[in-house]
């Protein structure tokens, strides 16, 4: 799974974006281009998956190439080489990524990070990886500081969280002190790791996990939390609010300030009333209950 | 001035991106927080439609930006032949075919991004980019 072809060579500098913007039409999954500083000249790299033929598209490369140096002058195209990589070759992304301070007290952590938790506070093993949800981005640090929020003043017995990503949010609920939580995403390879995220911490008899839609979720919840993007809360909106007891919180975020107001309209005009907001930087979180007059 | 160490372009579809490929090999080789990138991504094309190349420019400490621009030549040359791929044997095998018209809308469409002076030069590179791909212009 995940295995690629990477194709590389050295170009000039005037050749490049001819290049990549061929190669990304031939259904190269991401072109790169590192400029090797010491020589002047660009190196390409260009990804195509491992299931695919790559025979039509070096030899269109090769045509393309020869058309582009006998019209432009100063292009020039190295030789190609193919390679076989791998997920792991990849993942250095997740070597950047340290401890997180996520709320007043939880704290997140990756696999090869050491924490000693001070007093009060939760220490949550997260492994980044292809799932959303590394407690690294503004939205995931404001959705915990909410929730960590909500469960303080109140009982939490049950908490869903739609598009869990890596787990992240409902195991946090759940180690902040709510009862049960369900997951819910529909790319199964979130449920993938977020499945290995509960076990890591400990909390799979507190936390189901489901790939799906929300329409498939049965009951109601005293906390629902969705983490997203502002068109996947304005579609879900009907759905969710049928899904909140009477007392229920909203949370929702993935939602950069500019469209705070959109959002905070098309909640309203479902029923919810806004309680209040968190803001990091350009991103904001949004609390909501249910209109009791509407019930 | 933070220092620049390359340059990735992706396509990727509007408000869809995600960790998995293609963002992950490309981007996550140069130790971009690809999560980042998603959600940014995703935030500023979630109106948008299709798919969408992004140029991200990388700097030294890892931070990132990027700019979103028109689908590739070749994108919109195999769009207008109704064709997946272009020949590997060119001129023997022809993939498809678009006629002149076409031609002329693809060039007008990229006559920014083709570093070229004139509308004539950005034919001439349109032109170019369908031979090698096999693709016919009738």
């Amino acid at each position: 799974m995940f295995r690629f072809w990477k194709l590389k060579f050295e170009v000039s500098e005037e050749a490049k974006s001819f290049i990549s913007d061929f190669l990304l039409g031939l259904n190269s999954v991401g072109v790169a281009e590192d400029i090797l500083e010491d020589r002047g000249i660009i190196e390409v790299s260009a990804y195509f998956p491992k299931e695919m033929d790559l025979n039509p598209v070096i030899g269109s490369l090769r045509n393309y190439t020869s058309f582009l140096e006998k019209n432009l002058p100063g292009i020039r195209v190295g030789n190609t080489t193919v390679e076989e990589i791998d997920r792991s070759s990849w993942e250095v992304w997740k070597q950047e990524l340290k401890t997180v301070r996520a709320s007043r007290r939880v704290v997140i952590r990756p696999p090869w990070e050491e924490y000693v938790p001070k007093d009060g506070e939760i220490v949550i093993e997260i492994n980044p990886s292809m799932a959303f949800g590394t407690g690294h981005h503004e939205t995931t640090r404001l959705c915990i500081q909410s929730i960590e929020e909500i469960i303080q003043n109140a009982r939490v017995k049950n908490v869903l969280d739609v598009g869990c990503g890596s787990g992240i949010l409902a195991i946090s609920a759940v180690k902040l002190g709510a009862g049960e939580a369900i997951g819910l995403d529909t790319d199964p390879i979130a449920i993938n790791e977020a499945t290995k995220n509960l076990k890591r911490n400990s909390v799979p008899h507190k936390v189901r996990l489901f790939c799906g839609y929300i329409e498939s979720v049965k009951g109601k919840f005293d906390l629902i939390v969705v983490n997203i993007s502002a068109e996947v809360i304005f579609l879900i909106r009907e759905q969710v609010k049928s899904r909140l007891k009477k007392a229920g919180k909203l949370i929702v975020s993935g939602v950069p300030y500019s469209r705070r107001d959109e959002v905070v309209r098309g909640l309203k005009d479902v029923g919810l009333i806004p309680d209040k907001e968190l803001r990091d930087g350009e991103w904001v979180a949004l609390l909501f209950d249910v209109d009791k007059n509407l019930i | 001035m933070k220092k620049v160490i390359g340059e990735v372009k992706l396509l990727v579809p509007a408000g869809k991106a995600t960790p998995s490929p293609p963002v992950g090999p490309a981007l996550g080789q140069k130790g971009v927080n690809i999560m980042e990138f998603c959600k940014a991504f995703n935030a500023q094309t979630s109106k948008m439609e299709g798919l969408l190349p992004a140029i991200v420019t990388v700097y030294s400490d890892r931070s990132f930006s990027f700019v979103i621009k028109t689908p590739p030549v070749s994108y919109l040359l195999k769009k207008a032949a109704g064709i997946e791929k272009g020949s590997g044997e060119v001129p023997r095998v022809k993939s498809g075919k678009i006629t002149r018209s076409q031609v002329e809308e693809i060039a007008k469409t990229k006559l920014a991004d083709l570093n070229a002076d004139n509308l004539e030069a950005a034919l001439r590179i349109v032109e170019g980019t369908a031979r090698s791909m096999g693709i016919e212009i009738v």
